[in-house]
C-alpha cells in the first residue's frame, strides 16, 4: 500500500469579514500519493484555493482553526516558518492561476528561475544557476531559452509565463506539485500543452500532483482521483472513473449535468438550482441541502452533517467516499432525473 | 536611452520659453510700475524716469523680453536693482547652498522614512507601527518653522551645539563645519518629508506585498527578508522614486521658510528678500532657475523610473 506524500486532515480556515466570521474551509481532508494526480473540483468559492494556500502557509489573511497537513512525517501547520520555507519551492511547489501576475515584473524571467535554484542550494554559483535555469526553460518548451533568460515577464505571453512558472515548480525535483487552475487564464490553444507539460513533469519527478480545476474535461483526461468540494468541505472523493460512471453525491451529479457530453442526447445543460452556499451561515446539517434534489426535505439533511463514508464494496461505486446521508440512493435518483431531462 | 533623453530635452524648449515669458512678466505683475516701486513713495517723476531709463523699462515690451532672454541664455541676468551687483554672482553662490541643504534634508528624510515605512508595511498591527503613525502625523502637522525654532532654542541657544545662524559651508572644503551649519535646517526639512515619504513607502510596499508575485516568491522558498527586499521593495520603489524626485526638485528652488528661519543663504532666502525689496532681476533669475531645476529633476526621475521598471519603454 502506498502512503500518501501529502495528507491534509480536517483543515479549517476562517476569515473575519465585516459581515461576520466566514468559514471558507470547514474540515477538509484529502491526500495525494506519489506519482498520482488528484483533481480538486468544485464551484467558485468552495475553498479549493484557500485549502492549499493554508496548507503551505501562504495565506496572507485568515486564520487556521484546526487541522494537520502531513508531509514526510512533519505537520506543515506546526513547522516554524523558516523550516517550512525550506520545503517550499523544493519539496512542495505551486503553480498559480494567473501566470502574468505570478512573475515579478521588474526581474528577468531567467533570474526568477535561477533564484528558485539558488535559495535551495547555497553552493550553486551564479553561472551554474544560469545554466540550469536555461536548461529548465528549454525543458518546459520556452524557445531560445538563452535569449529569453534575459527578458522580462511582460515580453512573454500568458502561456509562456505559465511555462516559466512550471519550470520553477519542477526545478528542485518536487515531491508534491500543487497547480491551482493552471490553465484557466491562458489561451484555449495552449491549455492542452500546459496540461501535457504537467503530466510530463509528474512522470519525470514522480511527484504527487494536486490539480485544482473547474474543467471536468480536464479531470477526465489527467486525473487519477477526484475530490469534489462544496462550501468548504470535501463532499465526495473517488477514483476518476467512478466520478463519471457512478457519482455518489448529489452535488457531483449536478456538476456532471452541467458538463456538455458529446455522447449524450441531452441538449440542454442543467445548471444546479439555487445559489452557492452562504459561508457566513453555518447550518448544523448538510450545506448542499437547500439545493439538493435528492434530499426531498428529509429532516436528517437539515439536522445532521453527513461525514464522508465509503460506498459499498460490491457496488459500482466501490472506492468512492461521499458525504451524503442518502448516497446509496444517488444512482437511482440521478437515473430517474435523467429520464425527466430527456428532450420530449 | 540617449535618444530618449535628447527628445525629452527638446520637449523642454517650449516649456522653458513659456516659463521664461511668465518669469519675465513678473515685473509687470507688480501693481504700479516697477520703477516707481523701486524709487519709493516720495520719488519725483524724474527719479522714476531715470530708473526706467537705467533698467530699460521705457523700451517696447518685446524688445525688453528679447534683450532679457538673450542675456539670460548667456547666464547674464543683469544686475540687482538694489545693490547693482550682478545677479549671476549671487545666484551661483546660492545654488550650491540650496543644493547642499536639499541633499542633506533628503538623506535625513530617507534615512528616517525607510525603516518606518518598511516596518509599518510589514507589521501593520505592531506597537511600533502605532508609534510610527503618531510620528508621521506630528511630522506632517507641525509647521517646519516651529520645528526650526524649537531646534534653534534647544540646540543653539541653550546648548550652543549648533550655530543659530546657519552659514553655507561647503561639504567639500570643511565637512564638519558643513554638518554643523546645515544639519539643523536639514533636520527640520528632513523630519517633515520623512512623514510623507514613509507613508508612500508603507502604502506602496503594502500593495506590493499583496501581489501575486510575492506569493510566488514565498512559494519558491525565498526567505521572507529577501521576499521583502528583493521582490516587494523593488516594485514599491517605483512610486516612491517619483515623490522623492518631486521633493528634491522643490527643494532645489529653495525652501523659503526654513532658510529664513535659519538665515541660511540659499535660493529660498534670496527669493524672499528679492520679493520684499522688489528686486525683480533677482526674482526672475531665481524663479527661472527653479523651473529649470525642476524640469531636469523630472527628467532624471523618468530615466531612473525606466531603469527600475522594464515595462516602461524609452524608445
Ligand atoms: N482574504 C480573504 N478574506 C475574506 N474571505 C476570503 C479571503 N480569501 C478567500 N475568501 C473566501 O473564502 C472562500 C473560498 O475561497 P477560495 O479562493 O478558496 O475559492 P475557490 O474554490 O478557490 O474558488 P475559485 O474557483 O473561484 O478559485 C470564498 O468564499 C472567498 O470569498
Ligand atoms: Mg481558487
Amino acid at each position: 500500500m502506498v502512503t500518501p506524500v501529502l495528507q491534509i486532515e480536517d483543515l479549517a480556515v476562517e476569515f473575519t469579514t465585516p459581515e461576520g466570521v466566514l468559514r471558507a474551509v470547514d474540515g477538509v481532508s484529502y491526500s495525494v500519493d506519489a506519482g498520482e494526480t488528484l483533481a480538486v473540483v468544485g464551484e467558485t468559492g468552495s475553498g479549493k484555493s484557500v485549502t492549499v494556500l493554508a496548507a503551505l502557509g501562504l495565506l496572507d489573511a485568515g486564520r487556521i482553526v484546526s487541522g494537520r497537513v502531513m508531509f514526510d512525517g512533519l505537520d506543515l501547520l506546526r513547522l516554524p516558518d523558516k523550516k517550512l520555507r525550506r520545503l517550499l519551492g523544493s519539496n512542495l511547489t505551486m503553480v498559480f492561476q494567473n501566470p502574468m501576475s505570478a512573475l515579478n515584473p521588474v526581474m528577468t524571467v531567467g533570474r526568477q528561475v535561477a533564484e528558485t535554484l539558488v535559495v535551495h542550494d547555497r553552493k550553486l554559483t551564479n553561472k551554474g544557476a544560469r545554466g540550469r535555469a536555461i536548461e529548465l526553460l528549454a525543458l518546459v518548451g520556452v524557445p531560445q531559452p538563452d535569449v529569453r533568460f534575459n527578458q522580462y515577464p511582460h515580453e512573454f505571453s500568458g502561456g509562456m509565463c505559465q511555462r516559466v512558472v512550471i519550470a520553477m515548480a519542477i526545478a528542485n525535483n518536487p515531491r508534491v506539485i500543487i497547480a491551482d487552475e493552471p490553465t484557466t487564464a491562458v489561451d484555449v490553444t495552449v491549455q492542452a500543452q500546459l496540461l501535457d507539460l504537467l503530466q510530463v513533469a509528474r512522470e519525470e519527478t514522480g511527484a504527487g500532483v494536486v490539480l485544482i480545476t473547474h474543467d471536468l474535461g480536464v479531470v477526465a483526461e489527467v486525473a487519477d482521483r477526484v475530490a469534489v468540494m462544496y462550501a468548504g468541505r470535501v463532499v465526495e472523493t473517488a477514483p476518476v472513473r467512478n466520478i463519471f460512471r457512478a457519482p455518489q453525491h448529489p452535488y457531483t451529479v449536478g456538476l456532471l449535468s452541467c458538463l456538455p457530453r458529446l455522447d449524450s442526447t441531452v441538449e440542454e445543460l442543467v445548471p444546479i438550482p439555487g445559489s452557492p452556499a452562504n459561508l457566513l451561515i453555518r447550518s448544523p446539517g448538510c450545506a448542499f441541502q437547500p439545493r439538493c434534489g435528492l434530499s426531498a426535505d428529509r429532516d436528517i439533511c437539515t439536522s445532521d452533517r453527513p461525514e464522508l463514508a465509503a460506498a459499498a464494496a460490491d457496488s459500482a461505486a466501490a472506492g468512492s467516499w461521499a458525504a451524503c446521508h442518502f448516497a446509496d440512493e444517488t444512482t437511482a435518483w440521478s437515473a430517474r432525473e435523467h429520464l425527466v431531462r430527456e428532450p420530449s | 536611452m540617449g535618444s530618449y533623453v535628447i527628445r525629452r530635452f527638446l520637449q523642454f524648449i517650449p516649456v522653458v520659453i513659456l516659463a521664461s515669458i511668465a518669469v519675465w512678466a513678473i515685473v509687470y505683475a507688480v501693481p504700479g510700475s516697477p520703477a516707481a516701486a523701486l524709487a519709493g513713495e516720495n520719488a519725483t517723476p524724474e527719479t522714476v524716469a531715470a530708473i526706467e531709463e537705467r533698467l530699460g523699462l521705457n523700451r517696447p515690451v518685446i524688445v525688453q523680453y528679447f534683450t532679457w532672454i538673450g542675456q539670460a541664455i548667456h547666464l547674464d541676468f543683469g544686475n540687482s536693482a538694489i545693490n547693482g551687483q550682478p545677479v549671476m554672482e549671487q545666484l551661483s553662490s546660492r545654488i550650491p547652498a540650496s543644493l547642499q541643504l536639499a541633499l542633506f534634508a533628503m538623506v535625513i528624510g530617507l534615512v528616517l522614512a525607510f525603516p518606518m515605512g518598511v516596518v509599518a508595511a510589514v507589521k501593520p498591527r505592531s506597537i511600533a507601527t502605532k508609534v510610527i503613525n503618531l510620528y508621521q502625523a506630528v511630522a506632517l502637522a507641525v509647521p517646519t518653522f516651529w520645528v526650526g525654532i524649537l531646534l534653534i532654542i534647544g540646540l543653539s541657544v541653550k546648548n550652543q551645539v549648533f550655530p543659530a545662524i546657519s552659514n553655507y559651508v561647503s561639504i567639500w572644503s570643511d565637512p564638519i563645519g558643513a554638518i554643523r551649519n546645515t544639519l539643523l535646517p536639514a533636520l527640520c526639512l528632513g523630519i517633515y518629508i520623512s512623514g510623507i515619504i514613509a507613508r508612500f513607502i508603507t502604502a506602496s510596499l503594502r500593495d506590493a506585498l499583496g501581489q501575486d508575485y510575492v506569493r510566488t516568491a514565498r512559494a519558491k522558498g525565498v526567505p521572507e527578508g529577501a521576499v521583502i527586499s528583493r521582490h516587494a521593495m523593488r516594485n514599491a520603489m517605483l512610486p516612491t522614486v517619483t515623490i522623492v524626485g518631486l521633493m528634491i526638485g522643490e527643494f532645489l528652488g529653495g525652501t523659503v521658510v526654513t532658510e529664513v528661519v535659519f538665515s541660511y543663504p540659499g535660493l529660498g532666502r534670496m527669493i524672499y528678500s528679492g520679493i520684499t525689496a522688489r528686486d525683480y532681476p533677482i526674482i526672475q533669475a531665481a524663479v527661472l532657475f527653479t523651473i529649470l531645476a525642476f524640469l531636469v529633476i523630472n527628467l532624471l526621475v523618468d530615466v531612473l523610473y525606466a531603469f527600475l521598471d522594464p515595462r516602461v519603454r524609452l524608445s
